[in-house]
């Protein structure tokens, strides 16, 4: 029997060596989630601050853990971009209106996003419009096309950045990120909305987790197919001062998408910069600058060599040579086209180096 | 007696306060088996922080700012977007992710924001002890946030900038957040490039003229930013001639740049560029013979953001051919002042 035992207790230990590893690999009762903890995904907006360690961390941030209790319906949907990414494009619009009164006087307005996004080529467009009792009522463009950020205000000019993390669209300003996620809705059976087979939900305030000082009543359909809001709607009346001091009233949500994995055009306004230009660096390029419009960079390499690899290597991306190259011992210039863009390759030459810049455009009428 | 046989010995012991038989012992073992089977499938496929919360609490609150500027020019003005998150620390009821539901900014949150040093900026909006407030929400773009501008004074120095919300209305008594931003104000300079397409397309041919250029911009006391030397532009134009060889020309020209930021945050940018001039073998239907050019184009203005940017502008091009309809591209970086 010793023997039979021994071995026995061996398996035991062999069983709980990887339990003790396991357990420890969890985080310790006194830690918070990590980055590792949080939701991995690019699009999403991620704190650039993690949840600290404690209600009085070191950096001095504070946070606070409460028992909030949700709805009681058997319908969760925390996350309320789920889905949105898995189409190849869509239209998303929300209407934010607010009718109520501020300091004693009516006070009115509403909002409308509209974002346009397409998977391929990646691209997003978000127009924001707005009326009523609002301080600032310039129209707002902004859009992502070819690696840059465009913003437009008002009769502002058209501004153009590179696209940098945290500042794209989809993290900032997508409008299903706007929404309150619910836990606890109930079920109201299915319907078509905006044409697509969806699966209805009911919810009042208790699904946001808030009680007591608002009344929400709110319903929220999801597509059977894909998982993704449909259509979502949500009444909040607050009682005095739950919109900021002095106002009360009806805030109402509006969300629709529409257009799902159909075609998008995405139009910059005509002052808009060209984007980001995308073409192959030459291996020994120096002082490369990338900005809307222009790519330069500096090379070692003779004008001659510098001009034969675009020749070479920008057809095979879809260019076109347009016209014959003009090339001499100090300047060469060659231009390409694809669709309705150009892209011109200027190189000069020093007897030190030789510069390349390539500029973007678009085909003249 | 060998070391397993006392701790066989006392595992039994302590289990049941007295000696067991051989079969109790077996039981055990397949117990602790057991046992130990379902803690290593469980705990290996546990990666929510529920031991993050303590007992009976299964949301978190806390604030962030969204990438925030922690380097600012002097005068600069810089919006800080705030929110406020939940963040749920154990599972929602049904909810078989692995992975915890990402946390969602919540509206209705009284922010208050203030720098630790007056001297060294100020927040804009109505204040109250050097403090101004607003709420999550409804009064900005983005509906789950509340903005704060920030403008940094005329002198370099660092402070930290606090946000600190109250969150009322979630099944709690008011809980507090707050976030802290270190900044630093230095002297910035501004460097300014341009690149400007020109392109004339005739039953001759196709005319091409570019332009380059960059310049640093650096203030004075006053604030008045200024080129200083003048920056060099490197003008080149190409001409391509059907069954003719092309006429290539580049030329260095000049231009003058100065600037001031504006009381709203906006950097005014004048660009001059003097007119380039050269030789250059003119082309026409009758053929081709050399003569002096001139190329000049109209001043710019235009306005820019601190933080910089990229505008675009139309450009109208007095050149040989006549004028000629054109853009000029501009973008300003903002660079730290070397000492």
């Amino acid at each position: 029997m010793k023997p039979n035992s021994s071995k026995s207790w061996a398996i035991l230990w062999l069983m709980l060596i990887p339990l003790l590893v396991s357990l420890g690999c969890q985080p310790q009762p006194s830690d918070q989630p990590q980055p590792s903890d949080q939701p991995q995904s690019s699009d999403q907006p991620q704190p650039t601050n993690q949840p600290p360690s404690s209600n009085e961390p070191e950096s001095g941030n504070k946070t606070f853990d409460a028992e909030v209790v949700f709805g009681p319906g058997p319908f969760n949907l925390p996350e309320t971009r789920v889905g949105l990414l898995d189409l190849s494009s869509y239209r998303a619009t929300l209407i934010l209106s607010f009718d109520g009164a501020q300091a004693g006087q009516p006070h009115q307005w509403s909002k409308t996003y509209v974002m346009l996004a397409t998977k391929d080529p990646a691209a997003r467009q978000l127009t924001i419009e707005k009326t009523g009792d609002l301080s600032d009522l310039a129209p707002v463009f902004m859009a992502e096309v070819e690696g840059a950020l465009y913003e437009r205000r008002g009769e502002n000019s058209c501004l153009a950045n590179a696209t940098e993390a945290g500042s794209s669209l989809a993290e900032r300003m997508e409008p299903a990120l706007f929404l309150a996620g619910v836990i606890g809705a109930d079920e109201a059976g299915s319907e078509t909305v905006n044409g697509v087979a969806a699966s209805h939900y009911n919810f009042d305030e208790r699904a946001l987790g808030q009680v007591d000082i608002a009344k929400s009543t709110g319903e929220i359909w999801v597509a059977s197919k894909g998982g993704y809001i449909v259509k979502y709607v949500l009444t909040t009346t607050g009682i005095a001062d739950y919109f900021g001091e002095g106002t009360a009233g009806t805030l109402t949500w509006d969300y629709q998408v529409t257009n799902e994995n159909k075609p998008v055009t995405i139009e910059l306004p005509e002052d808009c910069p060209p984007g980001m230009v995308t073409a192959p660096l030459l291996a020994d390029s120096t002082n490369t600058q990338n900005m809307p419009g222009v790519l330069s960079f500096d090379t070692p390499s003779s004008l001659a060599d510098a001009a034969d690899f675009y020749q070479k290597q920008l057809p095979s991306l879809g260019w076109k040579l347009d016209n014959e190259p003009s090339i001499t011992d100090t300047l060469a210039l060659i231009n390409f086209t694809q669709e309705d863009k150009t892209l011109a390759v200027i190189i000069t030459t020093d007897a030190e180096v030789t510069t390349v810049r390539i500029v973007t455009g678009k085909v003249q009428p | 007696m060998d070391r397993k046989a006392c701790r066989h010995k006392g595992l039994i012991e302590f289990a049941s306060g007295r000696r067991k038989s051989m079969n109790s012992v077996s039981r055990w073992q397949y117990f602790l088996y057991a046992l130990g089977l379902a803690l290593v499938i469980l705990s290996t496929g546990q990666t929510w922080p529920t031991q993050a919360a303590p007992a009976g609490k299964n949301v978190r609150f806390y604030m962030d700012v969204a990438y925030p500027k922690t380097t600012l020019c002097t005068g600069q003005t810089v919006t800080y977007t705030v929110h406020v998150y939940r963040q749920f620390t154990s599972p929602p009821p049904g909810w078989t992710d692995k992975n915890l539901p990402e946390p969602s900014a919540i509206q209705n949150v009284k922010v208050e924001a203030y720098p630790a040093d007056k001297t060294i900026g100020f927040f804009h909006g109505p204040q109250k002890a050097g403090i101004v407030s607003d709420r999550t929400g409804f009064n900005f773009d983005g509906p789950d946030s509340v903005e704060f501008q920030f403008t940094a004074g005329k002198k370099p120095g660092k402070t930290n900038l606090y946000f600190e919300g109250a969150v009322t209305g979630y099944t709690i008594q008011t809980g507090y957040v707050s976030f802290t931003v270190p900044i630093r104000v230095i002297r910035c300079n501004y460097e300014v490039s341009t690149h400007s397409t020109w392109v004339l397309k005739s039953q001759y041919g196709t005319g091409f003229a570019f332009e380059f250029m960059k310049a640093t911009l650096t203030a004075d006391d006053l604030g008045y930013l200024t080129s200083s030397p003048d920056p060099g532009v490197l003008w080149v134009t190409v001409n391509q001639i059907p069954n003719t060889k092309s006429v290539i020309a580049v030329y260095g020209g000049k231009a003058k740049l100065n600037g001031q930021v504006d009381e709203n945050g906006l950097l005014n940018l004048k660009i001059n560029f003097n007119t380039a001039s050269g030789e250059e073998a003119n082309c026409n239907a009758a053929g081709c013979g050399g003569g002096a050019v001139a190329f000049t184009p109209p001043p710019l203005m235009l306005n820019f953001p601190e933080a910089g940017g990229t505008k675009r502008a139309a450009q109208v091009l007095d050149s040989p051919a006549g004028p000629l309809p054109g853009t000029t591209t501009v973008t300003v970086i903002p660079l730290e002042q070397k000492p």
